[in-house]
């Protein structure tokens, strides 16, 4: 027993010595993470994922213009740029002396194959609306065509979908290579990942805006919000990315943590089902009473604490091309209760689609409360993130609530819920008025200013009359950090640029 | 005894085989498409096809299984569909942690529990039995992330003696121990006594305290063996589950083993990557198995092997 128990002492602590890695100084900064990163390359064909919110690929590559945290478009890779009279010409000035991971100057062949080959990839056609081709003009100059104007554009070339790659290092390494080793002109450069643990960043001191100050970044993977809270208090991390609002709270009243807020790119909307089978089909005044009877700010008090701001529409308050003068169904029990009585509803199950273990799942709690009390049989189908994508695209719900964030920051984003084209989330999801909302999309892309206003407050209006969805809120972003560090900021689609923060 | 590991070993292909096809049948029921969550809500009808039939997921479950067990016997484990590692690699690298983990947890309940357990036993109805009865209880009922999280507050962050969340050195490893073998301590705590119990009862205790035995070679060279083969069985078992079913104090101290490796693959519907997970945990819980059938024949000679 006893050469048992020595054995079993000698192989655990082996196995202990094997595990090791280094932990963060003061040089250096260990970031907290619910949400792992697992694509380095933005433009690989099989996907990038939620990757708007991965902290590497915003710090690994550069856009020719970015989204600063405040959702304004500034320079980067280039220096200006300027758009032809008729919407269809983006001419971009390139920044001279940048240089890339491997020591490599950036040229404008670079970009036109990274515009190019991203274009066509299903992010790509999602967010480079109406990209035709990009082409080299000179050594310092890209012009890009687009098949007809859209003044969101700009925003698809700050996003994940416009960040230049190296071509020489593609065409050496192909896809997977440029996945295994990627290179960017980012303020980092990726060093190690250790799935299901860390990923480890490193300072990039030749970067066209300036050497980083903070020299090595260690972003830890952290699913539990619990432990995420404790690891900063305790000093394991120094920043959390995306701590709930409730947590937050509770870290008014430490010392040396501190947290900020701000708009998000995202907001949560209840989206009713029309099709055949649930109390919503053809059923106008059922879908009416659901609209009337749900009272937001008690949903945004319970669950966000209050720091979220109420959505009429479809469309946060920060997007361009935000309508005005749209109409408002405000809550109004009575008219719920009046609706009610005059739709075809006979007690039926209508059932709220959420995703599990996240705040929405109290949002379909609270929703649910306030639908029972007018006398609708309301349940909640709370399932983990891939029985909720399968059920919502095969329309399997009576209403479904989601987060929905539009990497644009545009008004266009409202359109992915009302798609006549081939498209997963809305095939098989379509509303008798969803071609019509659709081609007023179509328009407004073509649009500019006001004009480009108003057919979007022509779409909404159709929603809202027709009470397709239930806009609750616009999501707010967070961050917790050591009140050490400086510089921190929250960004709308939930990212951090590192390059901005150093140790007092 | 060779003949009966080697039929024990031969049998354990058909567990594996059994077990691998379950699972497999039932992640294909499952909803949720691999490609759809792969490619995204941008992609289009097409991509998602060219996918599937890349991945093999347009072919029959059982020719997709058989495709599968194909490559795995000559030893292709594949990559992850969602991350592009080597699932063998990765099972390898995380292998460590589970291990480390599972091992002092186990440490902790058996050295706590079974001298516990002997104490309460043959100190019946003493108060030390009922306080043993009493932290049994509450260990067995305490939840392992709530055990998990107030030993946080308490370690982490009050006293500042132990870190939080991650690997890397035994202090890390000390809190998710303790969480993973406060359940395991309770079960080996009351299961030693009432195993003692039952053999401080019998004849030959009392012939051996008659023939004028000291109370300590009574307790440890006459009942303690005798009591301690059920103990063993429930110390392989337990053991044997900390490898695959430590994912809730894995998720709580963000500690990259096999558990959270495991939960998280199954969330994204990552075949490879649960299939090849299950293969391993499944052999390692056949040899943990036979290994404590053998124990056996050492506690109790007359243990005999069917050959």
């Amino acid at each position: 027993m006893k050469k048992i128990v020595s054995l079993s002492l000698a192989i655990c602590l082996l196995m202990l010595a094997a595990t090791g890695i280094v932990l963060a100084g003061k040089d250096t900064l260990t970031i907290g993470t619910g949400v792992e990163a697992t694509k380095f390359f933005p433009i690989n064909p099989t996907g990038t994922n939620n990757n708007d919110y991965a902290i590497a690929l915003t710090n690994l590559y550069d856009t020719l213009v970015k989204l600063n945290a405040k959702g304004e478009i500034e320079p980067a890779l280039a220096t200006s740029y300027s758009v032809s009279a008729d919407g269809l010409c983006y001419t971009f000035t390139l920044r001279e002396g940048v240089k890339f991971h491997d020591g490599s100057l950036m040229t404008a062949d670079d970009v036109v194959f990274s515009l190019n080959k991203s274009a066509p990839l299903a992010s790509g056609k999602a967010l480079l609306i109406n990209f035709d081709r990009a082409e080299k003009v000179d050594a310092k100059t890209v012009k890009v065509y687009l098949t007809a104007p859209y003044s969101g554009f700009i925003n698809g070339i700050a996003s994940r979908v416009g960040m230049i790659v190296s071509k020489k290092h593609y065409d050496k390494v192909g896809d997977a290579g440029y996945e295994a080793k990627p290179i960017g002109t980012g303020p980092y450069k990726l060093v190690s990942v250790v799935n299901g643990d860390t990923l480890t960043l490193e300072a990039f001191d030749q970067y066209w805006g300036g050497a980083p100050a903070i020299k090595k970044v260690y972003v830890k993977l952290i699913p539990d919000t619990a432990t995420q809270i404790i690891a900063l208090e305790n000093g394991d991390i120094d920043l959390l990315m995306s701590p709930p609002i409730s947590s937050c709270l509770m870290l008014d009243t430490r010392k040396g943590v501190k947290w900020v807020y701000g708009p998000s790119a995202g907001r949560v909307t209840m989206h009713l089902s029309t099709n055949k089978g649930t109390p919503g089909h053809d059923d106008l005044n059922f879908r009416r009473a659901v609209q009337s009877a749900v009272n937001k700010q008690d949903i945004i008090i319970g669950a966000m604490e209050g720091y979220a701001t109420q959505i009429d529409i479809d469309m946060c308050p920060t997007y361009s091309g935000h309508p005005e003068g749209y109409k408002v169904v405000g809550y109004d029990v009575k008219k719920a209760k009046e609706y009610l009585a005059a739709s075809k509803y006979k007690g039926e199950e209508f059932q709220i689609l959420v995703q599990s273990g996240t705040i929405y799942e109290m949002v379909a709690q609270i929703v649910q409360a306030q639908l029972m009390e007018i006398g609708i049989n309301c349940t909640v189908n709370a399932v983990d993130s891939a029985t909720f994508t399968d059920l919502w695209y095969a329309g399997k719900f009576g209403a479904m609530i989601r987060n929905t964030n539009s990497s644009l920051l545009d008004a266009d984003g409202f359109l992915n819920f009302y798609m006549a084209t081939d498209y997963a989330p809305t095939n098989n999801n379509q509303h008798p008025r969803t071609k019509e909302i659709y081609d007023i999309g179509l328009e407004a892309r073509k649009a500019q200013g006001e004009a480009r206003k108003e057919l979007y407050r022509k779409a909404v209006d159709i929603v809202t009359d027709e009470a397709y969805a239930v806009p609750i809120f616009a999501s707010t972003n967070t961050l917790a950090y050591n009140s050490n560090l400086q510089g921190v900021e929250v960004h709308p689609l939930g990212t951090l640029h590192l390059l901005k923060l150093s140790w007092k | 005894m060779f003949k009966y590991v080697i039929k024990r070993l031969l049998l354990l292909i058909f567990v594996v085989i059994g077990i691998t096809l379950f699972i497999y049948l039932i992640l294909s029921a499952a909803p949720g498409d691999p490609a759809q969550l792969i490619l995204g809500m941008d992609a289009t009808a097409e991509d998602i096809a060219a996918l599937r039939a890349q991945l093999g997921l347009d072919k029959p479950v059982l020719i997709q299984y058989i495709n599968y067990i194909g490559k795995v016997l000559k030893g292709d484990f594949g990559t992850s569909w969602l991350s592009g590692y080597n699932v063998y690699q990765e099972f390898l690298r995380r292998l460590p942690n589970t291990i480390a983990l599972g091992t002092l947890a186990m440490m902790f309940a058996v050295l706590l529990g079974i001298p516990l357990g002997i104490v309460a036993a043959i100190r019946q109805n003493s108060i030390v039995d009922y306080l043993s009865l009493a932290l049994a209880v509450i260990l067995f009922s305490l939840p392992a992330f709530w055990f998990g999280l107030i030993s946080q507050l308490f370690f982490c962050l009050r006293l500042g003696w132990l870190p939080a969340s991650g690997v890397g050195t035994f202090k890390h490893f000390i809190l998710p121990a303790l969480t993973l073998g406060a359940n395991v301590l309770a079960s080996q705590l009351r299961m030693t006594r009432t195993s003692m119990l039952d053999v401080i009862k019998q004849d030959y205790i009392r012939t051996a305290r008659a023939k004028g035995a000291s109370e300590r070679r009574v307790v440890l060279k006459h009942a303690l063996r005798n009591s301690m083969l059920p103990v063993v069985t429930q110390v392989g078992i337990s053991y044997a589950s900390c490898m695959g079913g430590s994912v809730v104090t894995e998720s709580v101290f963000s500690i990259p083993g096999i558990g959270s490796l495991l939960i998280n693959a199954v969330k994204s519907r990552d075949i490879p990557v649960v299939m090849g997970t299950i293969i391993f945990v499944a052999v390692f819980v056949g040899i943990i198995n036979l290994l404590v059938d053998l124990l056996y024949a050492y506690i109790d000679p007359r243990v005999k092997f069917a050959e």
